[in-house]
């Protein structure tokens, strides 16, 4: 029974001190948030990472033939630089008005303070589409549209109203 | 004994903020038409909705009240306080209507940001806002930068005698050409010629990065806007880091530092003494207080690599310094620099830039001549109980200062002070740390745009109300507004 037990302690403390073993070297088991990443960088600079978030704008070019994303998750964004552009040529929708973007699952190396760049960022190493983005339909509600309508005959009635106006007291 | 405006007065008032209404009913037409050009349905009714708004109140206010009175000295003041206060709440309209904002105040808010250059934001998921909003959002800077009333001046052939109080009550100092119809000219086609300069380099330089070229362009227009104009806005969250590019950086210091000087001595430097920039008086304020609190800075960052100094400190500073509020930095990075670094952006906020610009704050010139008062009264005192001594500085000639302008500044040098205070204290009693709270009063008064994070769409409404009043009086320095509710104190009186 106590042999059992010292086991059971022996098998959590190497269990626990493995876990903590693990930690500094990577984090690239689960996707982390950008929130957690950007509230506490120390944690994970330098690391390899796992993220996931929505392609914004453009592939951005750099000198020297890398190139830039940027991702967004949970109202927060990251940079990630690609060395290679070919990693990201399946890449097809980038969010912006009326457009989600592709859900990408990146895997890179995290920086708080890059070296190469001197901003913070994730060098990307490998890139993964885990949600195909669209465009979105643009339909103004029918409230809108009529309130622009009236408001605008309001408008025009009015200007009209203006330069008559505006022609008689010129005359008279 | 003091003027109080009368009936007749109310009336030219109303009559030329009704003219004021029409010009900025004008103005959306530009993001109007951006919206038809990119066929944006929902953002087309939401100008639609605005343009006509602005319109059917403008005509309404000329026709009901028609000028009676040619526009005085009294009439100035309260045209360019409720101008401005009128401009950002119909300016909200269309950002409201865009459901990018959470409350119409919050659309308010962004409208006074934009209106007053300072670049403080609560749009929601600003990365999926329409071009055509996006395009108002900057365009707000620009006529804000030029001062809407400025704009109105350069367009009113008839209002002559009084222009010099619309002029001095958007918070410009100094006329440049004798006539201030021709100086508000000059200062537009400065900023034409920047403009066309400034967007074509950009251009040519986003092209470079990969953008499509109708994207470049807008960019670079509201780069543009947002630079020179020392707004700070960004058509994407991330500000500038979001093009990750060291080379556009470098461009929008030059474009900050541009409209950061006093336009006089653009004038200057252009048409008379191109040496005149190495014995300005402002300029050499600048030069002293920014190296100095960049020292600050570089303290803080010493262990950092140089490239890194640069774009995380020195970027930050020169921002801050003009009145910008363009940033590199997420909020949770600026948060982590240290606090003597955070204490060193929170004095280049305070001081600004120079007169006669488009920055906000306490400006080069006042703080410049504080110091030399202050080195001036030691020097009286060192000196025999009978001599005479007076004192001079460089600015566009020798000046020798006189007891009535030190009055003047250390008036305008308090009133900032005690606002940059009490908008600290309001944020420390709703619960936000004391320096955070600081930096953010600060940002906003002296309308620069840099946060620490405070400013979000989730922050209490009172502390949204007090940074809206701090950005209005900090873009007018406070002179107009209190001329005008002290001629409002004066009816009751009466």
């Amino acid at each position: 029974m106590n042999k059992n037990i010292i086991r059971l302690i022996v098998f959590i403390v190497i269990g626990i001190a493995m876990v903590f073993f693990k930690l500094p070297s990577s984090f690239a088991q689960n996707p982390l948030s950008l929130k957690e990443i950007l509230e506490h960088p120390q944690l994970f600079d330098s690391k390899t990472v796992i993220v996931e978030g929505e392609v914004i704008g453009e592939i951005l070019k750099e000198k020297g033939g890398g190139v830039w994303i940027n991702i967004l998750d949970g109202g927060y964004n990251l940079g990630v630089y690609a060395r290679d552009k070919s990693l990201l040529k399946n890449i097809k929708y980038f969010g912006a008005y009326r457009v989600q973007g592709d859900i990408i699952r990146v895997r890179g190396v995290f920086y708080k303070d890059c070296p190469v760049h001197a901003e913070r960022d994730i060098h990307l190493l490998s890139v993964e589409i885990i949600k195909r983005g669209r465009r979105l339909k643009d339909a103004p509600s029918r409230f809108k549209k009529e309130t622009s309508f009236v408001l605008a005959i309001m408008c025009l009635t009015l200007v009209i109203i203006y330069f008559i106006r505006l022609r008689y007291a010129r005359r008279y | 004994m003091t003027i109080s405006p009368d009936r007749d007065d109310f009336f030219t008032i109303f009559h030329i903020l009704g003219r004021l209404i029409i010009g900025l009913s004008a103005s959306l037409l530009l993001p109007f038409l951006v919206a038809i050009f990119y066929k944006e349905a929902s953002p087309f009714f939401d100008f639609s909705i605005a343009i006509s708004v602005s319109a059917i109140l403008g005509i309404t206010l000329v026709m009901i009240f028609p000028l009676r009175k040619e526009i005085s000295w009294v009439h100035t003041f309260f045209i360019v306080s409720l101008g401005w206060l009128v401009a950002s709440l119909l300016g909200a309209v269309p950002l409201f209507l865009s459901g990018h904002y959470a409350e119409f105040l919050d659309a308010w808010f962004e409208a006074m940001s934009g209106f007053a250059t300072t670049g403080l934001t609560l749009v929601k998921d600003l990365d999926h806002l329409s071009l055509s909003h996006n395009m108002w959002r900057h365009l707000m800077m620009f006529i804000g930068g030029q001062g809407i009333i400025l704009a109105s001046i350069s367009l009113l052939s008839h209002a002559k005698g009084s222009v010099l109080g619309l002029y001095v009550g958007e918070g410009r100092t100094e006329k440049i050409l004798p006539n201030i119809i021709a100086t508000a000219r000059f200062i537009w086609n400065v900023s034409i010629i920047y403009l066309t300069l400034g967007v074509s380099f950009l251009v040519i330089f986003l092209l470079y990065k990969g953008m499509a070229i109708d994207r470049a362009i807008l960019h670079a227009l509201w780069i543009f806007f947002a630079s020179f104009d020392t707004g700070g806005f960004a058509p994407q969250t991330q500000n500038i880091a979001y093009y990750h590019s060291l080379g556009l950086e470098i461009i929008t210091v030059i474009l900050m530092m541009l409209g950061a000087f006093n336009f006089n001595l653009h004038f200057w430097v252009w048409f008379k003494d191109k040496k005149e920039i190495f014995k300005n008086f402002e300029v050499k304020t600048f030069l002293v207080s920014f190296f100095l609190l960049l020292l600050m800075v570089f303290f803080s960052l010493h262990n950092h690599p140089h490239f890194s100094i640069f774009r995380k400190g020195f970027y930050q500073l020169i921002s801050a310094h003009t009145g910008c509020g363009f940033t590199n930095l997420a909020p949770e990075e600026l948060n982590g620099m240290r606090h003597i670094a955070l204490l060193a952006i929170i004095f280049a906020m305070m001081i600004g830039g120079g007169g006669c610009s488009t920055t906000g704050g306490i400006k080069l010139m006042r703080l410049g001549l504080v110091f030399k008062s202050f080195f001036m009264e030691i020097k009286r005192l060192m000196m025999p109980f009978k001599a005479v001594y007076r004192d001079s500085y460089h600015h566009l000639g020798d000046k020798i200062i006189n007891d009535r302008q030190i009055k003047e500044i250390f008036i305008f040098f308090s009133l900032f002070l005690v606002t940059y205070l009490i908008g600290g204290i309001i944020g420390m009693l709703l619960g936000y740390p004391a320096l955070a709270s600081l930096f953010e009063s600060v940002s906003a008064t002296a309308n620069v745009g840099l946060s620490l994070g405070i400013t979000s769409p989730s922050m209490p409404a009172l502390l949204k109300i007090v940074y809206i009043i701090q950005m209005w009086i900090g873009r007018l320095e406070f002179l107009a507004v209190f001329v005008m509710l002290g001629f409002i104190f004066s009816l009751f009186k009466k």
